[in-house]
């Protein structure tokens, strides 16, 4: 693949998480992305993170973290209550949420093929910016989403 | 008229969410089961009868692909209709669930209106 292909190629996955994520945060939990922030903002606070290991055609990885504040309102309105969800229901909710951006994704990227996932499992690795990584100030809190795939 | 759904996800905020969405819907619904793999599932049908099953495909102990294929294998259950609920919607996939049985697909995300309508379509597919 040519430098401009990949290059291309990048923009177009870039954008492709963005959708996803917009997508799955406004159909499925009631929220959306308000704008786009600076990973710093996100380093220095305390996270929730989920990984993805992708098998199949191409193989890679999907990281989400999240800040809690936006963690807890997020499972909240999943889980549609008027009380905060207690951590596990918060955990599970984001594994969710890492499953359905990751599975949007792959969908998109490659339509015809058949992928693997696997569960999500907790990262506390900090965040930095490999492959597509995007980065989203939400109504309440900031969410960063990668996908390396090769 | 009111149908009896069983609802089958490894994850118990898919399952509160999924069953919000279907009263959000406006399908009427009489009785909601649910489980949280396809053996569970399996061992529910052996008591209650159920006029439509949701599943995911990624489950511990027994995916929904295995489901499909077991419940196809049973004559008392092989009628049910069975929609695959998903995070993976790539062609492969569908094709894969379909041709084993299973009678629609729904990708997620989805809204409370698009699982409605094929809630409706299926279910009226399988009274006529």
């Amino acid at each position: 693949m040519s430098e401009v292909d990949s290059a291309v190629d990048s923009i177009l996955r870039d954008c492709t998480l963005r959708d996803c994520t917009d997508d799955v945060l406004g159909t499925m939990l009631f929220a959306g992305i308000v704008g786009d922030a600076a990973i710093q903002l996100l380093q220095v606070q305390p996270l929730l993170s989920k990984t993805i290991q992708i098998s199949g055609p191409l193989t890679g990885t999907f990281r989400l973290a999240i800040t809690m504040d936006a963690a807890d309102a997020l499972a909240a309105d999943f889980l549609g209550l008027l009380l905060l969800p207690d951590c596990a229901a918060v955990d599970q909710v984001m594994g969710e949420l890492a499953n359905m951006i990751c599975g949007a994704a792959l969908s998109r990227i490659e339509p015809d093929a058949l992928f693997g996932l696997s569960h999500p499992e907790p990262d506390s690795r900090p965040i930095q910016n490999d492959g597509s990584f995007q980065c989203f100030e939400l109504e309440r809190g900031l969410l960063a989403v990668s996908l390396e795939l090769s | 008229m009111a149908y009896r759904i069983l609802l089958v996800d490894d994850s118990p905020a898919m399952l509160r969410f999924i069953e919000r969405v279907i009263n959000i819907s406006g399908v009427e619904v009489s009785e909601f089961h649910k489980a949280l793999n396809g053996n569970l599932a399996l061992e529910l049908l052996q008591n209650h009868s159920v006029d439509l099953i949701l599943t995911d495909i990624n489950m511990p102990e027994c995916s929904g692909d295995e489901l499909v294929r077991r419940l196809q294998a049973d004559p008392r259950l092989r009628n049910i209709p069975v929609i695959v609920v998903s995070t993976d919607s790539t062609r492969a996939r569908v094709d894969q669930i379909t041709q084993l049985g299973a009678k629609a697909y729904i990708a997620k995300p989805f809204t409370p209106e698009q699982l409605g309508s094929l809630i409706g379509q299926v279910l009226e597919d399988v009274n006529v």
